[in-house]
């Protein structure tokens, strides 16, 4: 096994990291990397849109007010970002901000969740106590990172932050409540959050490691209704930013709806479209699941995004005894 | 003293003089020790009272020489701009530079910025030519400036200053000042950039002083410029051993010299290795990573599954890696302790040998992970709160 060499040093020019072209679920079960593990070796750089996928019938999302490259929340076929999105940002661990989106609906507190002892519990108790180790361990990682607490009820409340202080944040958690939810208004949370931020702007993004990174994880339960979502300009603007990631943790019921109604389905895909760059993380967990599939969700989201794989490369397993991959590691 | 900032002066000068004092003000460094500018107090005028400011054409100038100021008196005339100053040098009378050995007084060009900073450095020249004539009343310290002088290695960068004799004693003192030939360039950048002083250019130097010219008692001392100290540690770190006595200075200074490229080189070092590591580590868990240092190499985080249950694993690099070995920190991502922090366990003493290579070291490092973590996984459900 030959020592893998140090490739270029921080802050200087990466090789573009090209996504294999697969057209898998978004949790790449699917993805055919080639054997080597090399990475888009044949990818074709002529995709300049994503393919269109079938609208399903009855949405009324208007087209005219859209431009050819902006994707349909009702895609159900969800394609690898165009080839303009895939340049990277050094992989430099600079400060993140973290906006942790908490939902509040009903279908938080409803006890269907089995943790490790056998017994039911919520959604809301377990995301309590990942949200509590998100912080700390990223504020033992590096004290620099600061946090902040949105709640969503039928708007979004901003209710701490930013604080580098994990103890503060936690100080809101322990004392939320759900109520039921009419509606979930997307544009409105990340207006919120677009008013609390200002997002870095550099030069040159692909060589000069930017001051921080700001990160929304979003942990969202509701299942009724179809996600409405006509983002404005500048909503937009600060999704497609290469400093803002948008990670979503959808809890859903597990159940396939048939005729008109929307499943979770085509929720989760709406929620996964809104990433243009390819680099958010996205999971889908079972409300009536194990606790733990919940809990590991939010401990692949402590990774860095700048340093993160993409998703469908992310791999943690210890058990099997395979040999190291031909994985480029640059440094 | 009015200590008076440069824009002050700048702001006091007659016009016609503004554009020299502000070269010598703003850049004017002139000798060995770059970090330490050239400072302008007292500043007067010779015109009448009745005549309109500003019209400040007199000033001391502090010039910082072989570890002492130096204060000379620089004296123009506003009502003749075009003429060259006046210079008192302090208390040293006998100090009589050579004016044909001036260029810049020669060929005085009231309109070229940098004249007076020029003819400045001219005469800091002459006046250590005039020191260094001066050491010839202890034949002892003569014989330590022409051996130095012989070595091109530190002939060239030597401030001597051999003005001070003891009051009371008659006792004739010297000190010399010398700019170490050490090459700090290789030095990696993120060690330099954190002081907050600008630093101007990196340098080592070494000044001894010697208290009687039996050389008997010698004091060296050494000085770094901010980001070098910042870089290797602090000065506990970097004792120079004491100047041996009977010893000289062309045995001392290489042996200064040594010790500081050591340390140089084992920073660099560490450098690398540490960098070598996190590539290692990054190839074999890198689907995996958390986080990393990603400009000192200091520290890795790493995601592991292991039967569906997550752990984190913090490594941090010692400062002196590989001969000190990496802490790991193994955390349950499920569980607390009783009083509400992360479960955690520390090991520092796992199979590792400073002699293997980051590669060898990740592959190591796997094979302990995968002895390990069912002990610690049943240690933190028996012990932690979920």
């Amino acid at each position: 096994m030959e020592t893998p060499e140090p490739g270029p040093a921080d802050g200087e020019e990466r090789l573009v990291e090209l996504r294999p072209r697969t057209r898998s679920n978004p949790e790449g079960a699917e993805d055919r990397r080639s054997s080597t593990g090399s990475l888009g070796g044949n990818s074709n750089p002529n995709i300049s849109q994503p393919a269109v996928g079938s609208r399903v019938e009855g949405e009324g999302e208007a087209s005219t007010s859209d431009s050819p490259t902006q994707q349909q929340p009702t895609l159900t076929t969800p394609v690898p970002p165009p080839a303009e999105y895939q340049l990277r940002v050094p992989r430099v661990n600079c400060p993140e901000k973290v906006i942790i989106c908490l939902d509040l609906s009903e279908e938080m507190s409803l006890p269907k969740l089995e943790s490790f002892n056998g017994s039911k519990t919520n959604a809301l108790n377990i995301s309590q106590k990942m949200i509590e180790m998100f912080v700390r361990t990223k504020h033992k990682i590096d004290k620099r990172h600061e946090f902040a607490l949105v709640v969503v009820n039928d708007d979004s409340l901003w209710l701490s932050g930013f604080t580098s202080d994990p103890r503060e944040l936690c100080s809101c958690l322990y004392d939320l409540e759900t109520n039921v939810c009419e509606s979930f208004n997307l544009e409105d949370l990340l207006n919120v959050i677009r008013q609390k931020i200002e997002l870095p702007s550099m030069d040159n993004v692909q060589t000069i490691p930017p001051p921080y990174v700001v990160r929304t994880v979003l942990i969202y339960s509701r299942n009724a209704g179809q996600l409405q979502f006509n983002p404005s300009e500048a909503v937009s603007k600060m999704l497609q930013s290469p400093y803002f990631f948008f990670d979503v943790v959808y809890l859903h019921n597990g159940m396939e709806e048939q005729g008109d109604d929307t499943s979770w389905r085509d929720n989760y895909t709406s929620f996964c479209n809104l990433d243009s760059k390819g680099m958010c993380y996205r999971f889908e967990v079972s409300l009536s699941g194990p606790a733990i599939e919940l809990h590991n969700c939010m401990a692949k989201l402590l990774a860095h995004p700048l340093q993160r794989p993409f998703q469908s490369h992310a791999s943690y397993s210890l058990l099997e005894g395979e040999d190291p991959q031909d994985i480029e590691a640059t440094v | 003293m009015n200590n008076m900032s440069p824009e002050v002066a700048l702001h006091r000068i007659s016009p016609e003089l503004r554009p020299m004092l502000c070269s010598v003000v703003r850049d004017g460094r002139v000798g060995l020790d770059s970090t330490n500018c050239l400072r302008v107090t007292d500043l007067k005028t010779g015109c009448t009272s009745l005549t309109p400011g500003p019209c400040c054409d007199r000033f001391k100038l502090h010039i910082p020489y072989a570890g002492e100021t130096l204060k000379w008196d620089i004296i123009f005339n506003a009502q003749y701009p075009e003429l060259p100053p006046d210079f008192i040098f302090g208390e040293d009378a006998e100090f009589l530079p050579e004016p044909s050995e001036l260029p810049h007084l020669v060929q005085w060009d009231a309109g070229d910025p940098e004249c007076l900073l020029q003819l400045v450095k001219e005469l800091i020249q002459q006046y250590h030519h005039y020191q260094c004539q001066r050491l010839r009343e202890s034949s002892r310290l003569l014989f330590e400036y022409d051996s130095l002088l012989e070595d091109p290695n530190y002939g060239r960068n030597m401030e001597i200053y051999a003005g001070r004799k003891n009051s009371w004693t008659g006792e004739f003192s010297a000190r010399f000042l010398l700019k170490l030939p050490v090459d700090f360039s290789n030095i990696p950048v993120y060690l330099l950039k954190d002081t907050a002083l600008d630093p101007g250019e990196d340098v080592a130097l070494l000044s001894v002083s010697f208290e009687d010219a039996e050389a008997t008692q010698v004091f060296p001392k050494l000085f770094l410029s901010p980001s070098i100290e910042h870089a290797l540690g602090d000065s506990l770190a970097l004792q120079i051993p004491a100047f041996p006595s009977g010893g000289c200075l062309i045995d001392y200074v290489p042996q200064v010299c040594q010790i500081l490229n050591n340390k140089v080189q084992y920073v660099i070092q560490g450098y690398h290795k540490r960098r070598e590591y996190i590539a290692a580590f990054l190839s074999h868990f890198g689907m995996g990573v958390v986080e990393y240092d990603a400009e000192g190499f200091t520290k890795l985080t790493l995601l592991l599954m292991w039967k569906d249950f997550c752990f984190l694993v913090h490594v941090d690099l010692p400062l002196y890696f590989p001969r000190d070995q990496p802490t790991l920190t193994f955390q349950s991502v499920y569980h607390f302790t009783n009083s509400g922090q992360l479960y955690s366990q520390v090991q520092v003493s796992y199979p590792y040998s400073p002699r293997w290579d980051g590669n060898e070291m990740a592959k190591r490092a796997k094979a302990y992970f995968k002895s390990f973590i069912p002990q610690f996984q049943e240690g933190a459900f028996a012990n932690g709160k979920l």
